[in-house]
């Protein structure tokens, strides 16, 4: 008889059992069934990462931001600037890509993190705004409009060639993504994770039994904001380019409609949701853009609406529905 | 090493021109057990706001254990022992009973910063936290959300929360407050058996706490202190039956229980 | 001297120009956010709504211009009575996400309606020619679009004022941004005059819509593109504070213009540098905070 962890914190409830495994084989099976879309497979793996980042601040501290396109967007700058000034040593750039990003949320968030509600969302707002303008004038540096492109990179471990077919970038990003996973899914279920739960139910009381605030949130949105960098670094050795998208406001919207697709308050709220949309948008990718844009909305009115808590809600009611149901025809 | 364990001397506040809290002197020895009365609007909880932290004085100083804490912000003043509960509940309502007190108990032992290992790995934190859980009659809710519980128990919460923090000085704000009179003799148990180690001030309008609980007290009416001793002398003397108890409240005071 | 005049005339003009119709848009926000703490990311759609129905009326049924804006502002006031009472009353006691979320969606739909029903593009201008024709000022050729919208401005202002200090409407109003519960207490029913405040606000928001085309043009995504100027004035105005809501609006329209009008390259900025260094500065313990 084993004492559910979820008790102790509810961010224990995953534990690696039939649902987990199933999951992870899942992206495994998408190599196999669809050898020829590889490249769009691993652009759904880098938006579920960047979906996940997200999902661990929002989740988890309660930070809604609406500028956390400004991490991926460094990320995949800094990395692209790097292969361009002859450093094509891929895994430490892709290391430094998320560096940067969590450099960047170091230095603004001891600032930006003693805000919340609207101002919050107003000056994350305004500075990814900022950050769209400034990459779109320094086109000397950026690109501007035309982007960065041509990117190279070596062989991954100097062995894996990063080939049309999009093979390595693909494994390549399932790598950092599961790496990736593995931290955030152990951060919110220590000490920590329950402390950042704490601030978000009751910031001022978290404060009245000493907890260090500010210095508690700034710790996870650094990490969340190396997350994004790195999803973004992995973006560019993807595709080879770089274009002012990866800064856009829409980017940072779109990756809460992400999360909220995919369920909010769990970590695989943002792999799934993250996964989903861009799978969704791709279906309907022969759609006029605003007609997506209408179901989307539609989407969020209802969703909200109805209390529903996206994919992952929808998993739970239906587990606990038949776990329920077995407990009443077990004797 | 014998110096008080909290000392307030001449601590005033001002709202405006309004004066809540005026040259109020008051000395708790170790292991104090003192009640803070007066009626409503004497300043009571502002002076408990002043203690912690949560509002600046105006001037006067406090010094706990012998080091002036007049500046020191509210969270400090919780590590260096100074712990207060709150008249209304101020919890984390989604979080379970077990996983409110865990965030203190992990607060005040640095554990909250750890972000390797489970939260259901921490043995010696859960340890403190079954203890304060089984102490308080809170072990079988303890995974329940704080949200759905009784609010006399979410009051026990609240003062886990406190013990969990290991005060050395302890500020109940009327822990009895809203608490179902089935489960006051509960809440009246913890306090008794918090050891001689905590010293202990408590704002309470129920006299029978009052009279069980206090080895010394201190009346304050209009933001003053008008007297302070040993419960007996305090309640002879005319001056609180005149300005505290009034004409009306004579009579309850004679029959055990004060209005506040 | 005389460039600096002229310089100085174009930034006042086109600056307070400029304000007077952010004031516009954003005005009912300040109210209703003072009013019930909602977060409401779709107000811009109100504003594209009724600029929208002004041109469609114009271009369409050759309603008069004039006649057009009362129309537009008088039928998105009632649109929105029905919207507060069937969607946005559901959310005043949700989370902030939620209301993020669902206020986001509303401007997602007005955007994919609005291209349904008018196309991608641009819609052309329909202000009548009078307004293009200009005026000396100054040294100075101003257009008389410019002075009409200072005008229109500078009388929404002096009605809210009458509005709010008169009536008893603009008293409870007062009463309820000031502290919603104790005015329930009183008697106020704060549910009723939400849902007015909220009518009047899109209205004036619409009047923007409309009256603002020649700077803030039509286009789907209109809820979206200026959400940003919005909220800097919602964020920094303070909840419910209309003075320095109009106050904020001139002072971000002068800023942008004399920012863009200077540094034409990275004028556009100088305004979220603003805002950025001002809210920050706003924050306790704060480098940037003032000492008091």
């Amino acid at each position: 008889m084993s004492v559910d962890r979820a008790f102790y914190n509810a961010a224990e409830r995953n534990r690696f059992g039939l649902l987990e495994i199933l999951f992870w084989l899942c992206p495994i099976a998408a190599f196999f069934l669809f050898p020829t879309s590889l490249s769009f497979a691993t652009h759904v793996l880098i938006m579920a990462l960047f979906a996940m980042s997200l999902g661990l601040i929002l989740s988890f501290a309660g930070i809604v931001t609406l500028g956390h396109a400004a991490f991926f967007g460094l990320g995949a700058y800094v990395t692209a600037l790097l292969s361009l000034a002859g450093y094509q040593e891929p895994i430490t750039a892709t290391f430094l890509g998320g560096a940067a990003a969590a450099v960047l949320a170091l230095v603004i968030g001891p600032l930006l993190l003693r805000l919340t509600g609207l101002p919050l969302m107003m000056v994350t707002l305004a500075l990814g705004a900022v950050m769209f303008e400034a990459a779109n004038k320094l086109g000397w540096l950026t690109g501007g409009e035309n982007g960065l492109g041509d990117l190279r990179y070596q062989p991954v471990f100097g062995i894996f060639r990063w080939s049309i077919y999009g093979q390595t970038a693909y494994f390549y990003t399932l790598a950092w993504l599961f790496v990736l996973f593995l931290l955030t899914r152990s951060l919110v279920a220590s000490p920590f994770g329950l402390a950042l739960q704490g601030i978000r139910e009751n910031p001022l009381r978290m404060n009245l039994i000493g907890a260090p605030v500010t210095g508690h949130l700034v710790r996870v949105y650094t990490i969340s904001a190396f997350i994004a960098g790195i999803a973004g670094a992995l973006s560019a050795q993807a595709t080879g380019f770089v274009g002012l998208d990866v800064l856009s406001v829409d980017l940072s919207i779109n990756a809460l409609v992400m999360l909220v697709l995919g369920g909010v308050g769990n970590i695989y709220g943002g792999l799934v949701g993250g996964a989903l949309y861009i799978v969704l948008r791709n279906l309907a990718s022969d759609w006029n853009p605003y007609h997506w844009m209408f179901v989307i909305g539609a989407f969020l009115v209802v969703v909200v609406l109805l209390g529903q808590n996206g994919v992952i809600g929808i998993v739970e009611r239906l587990t606990s529905l038949i776990s329920g149901q077995r407990k009443e025809t077990s004797p | 090493m014998t110096e008080p364990a909290l000392v307030v001397r001449s601590l005033c506040k001002n709202y405006g021109g309004f004066a809540v809290t005026r040259n109020v002197d008051l000395e708790l020895p170790r292991g104090a057990r003192h009640a803070l009365i007066g009626p409503n609007g004497a300043g009571k909880t502002t002076l408990v706001g002043l203690i912690s932290g949560a509002i600046a004085a105006n001037s006067g100083t406090i010094e706990l254990f012998g080091r002036d804490i007049t500046t020191v912000s509210a969270a400090q003043r919780v590590k260096q022992g100074l712990v207060r509960t709150f008249q209304v509940n101020s919890l984390f309502p989604h979080l379970s009973v077990f996983q409110n007190i865990f965030l203190a108990c992990s607060e005040a032992r640095g554990t909250s910063q750890r972000m390797l290992g489970r939260t259901s790995g921490q043995k010696p934190i859960i340890g403190q936290v079954e203890a304060i859980l089984d102490m308080l009659g809170l072990s079988a809710d303890a995974g329940r959300p704080v949200a759905t519980i009784a609010y006399g128990r979410q009051r026990l919460v609240e003062l886990g929360i406190a013990l969990a923090l290991e005060p050395r000085v302890l500020l109940l704000d009327e822990p009895a407050a809203g608490v179902p009179s089935v489960e006051v003799p509960l809440l009246i148990h913890a306090i008794d058996r918090l050891g001689e180690d905590i010293t202990i001030l408590l704002i309470e309008h129920d006299m029978q706490i009052v009279q069980r609980f206090a080895r010394t007290m201190t009346v304050l009416a209009e933001g003053q202190v008008i007297a302070s001793g040993a419960p007996d002398v305090v309640m002879a003397s005319e001056q609180v039956r005149s300005v505290y108890l009034g004409k009306s409240g004579h009579q309850r005071f004679e029959s055990g229980k004060a209005h506040a | 001297m005389d460039y600096l005049v002229s310089s100085l005339t174009f930034i006042a003009i086109y600056g307070v120009s400029y304000g007077m119709v952010i004031f516009l848009i954003s005005i009912g926000l300040v109210i209703t956010m003072g009013l019930m703490r909602v977060i409401n990311l779709a107000h811009g759609a109100f504003a594209a709504i009724g600029g929208y129905l002004c041109t469609a009326l114009v271009s369409s049924y050759k309603l008069n211009f004039y006649l057009a804006v009362v129309v537009a502002t008088l039928s998105v006031a009632v649109l929105s009575l029905i919207v507060e009472r069937g969607i946005y009353r559901q959310i005043y006691r949700k989370s902030e996400l939620d209301q993020v979320l669902l206020t986001i969606g509303l401007a997602f739909i007005t955007v994919a309606s609005l291209n349904f029903l008018f196309g991608p593009n641009v819609v052309p201008s329909q202000l009548p020619a009078t307004l293009s024709g200009t005026v000396e000022l100054l040294g100075r050729d101003v257009q008389m679009y410019r002075l009409f919208v200072v005008a229109v401005g500078l009388a929404v202002v002096v009605a809210l004022w009458a509005i709010f200090n008169w009536t008893m409407f603009g008293a409870g109003l007062r009463a309820a941004v000031d502290n919603p519960s104790m005015a329930q207490a009183a008697g106020i029913d704060v549910s009723r005059l939400f849902t007015l405040a909220f009518a009047l606000g899109s209205g004036l928001a619409a009047l923007g819509g409309a009256v603002g085309y020649g700077m803030l043009p039509l286009e789907p995504l209109y809820p979206f593109k200026y959400l940003i100027i919005i909220m800097i004035v919602v964020a920094l105005s303070g909840f419910g504070n209309m003075r320095s809501a109009a106050a904020i609006s001139i002072a971000v329209g002068v800023v942008d213009t004399a920012g863009r009008y200077f540094f034409p390259t990275y004028g556009a900025f100088i305004i979220y540098v603003f805002v950025i260094l001002y809210l920050l500065a706003q924050i306790e313990g704060s480098p940037l905070r003032r000492k008091s």
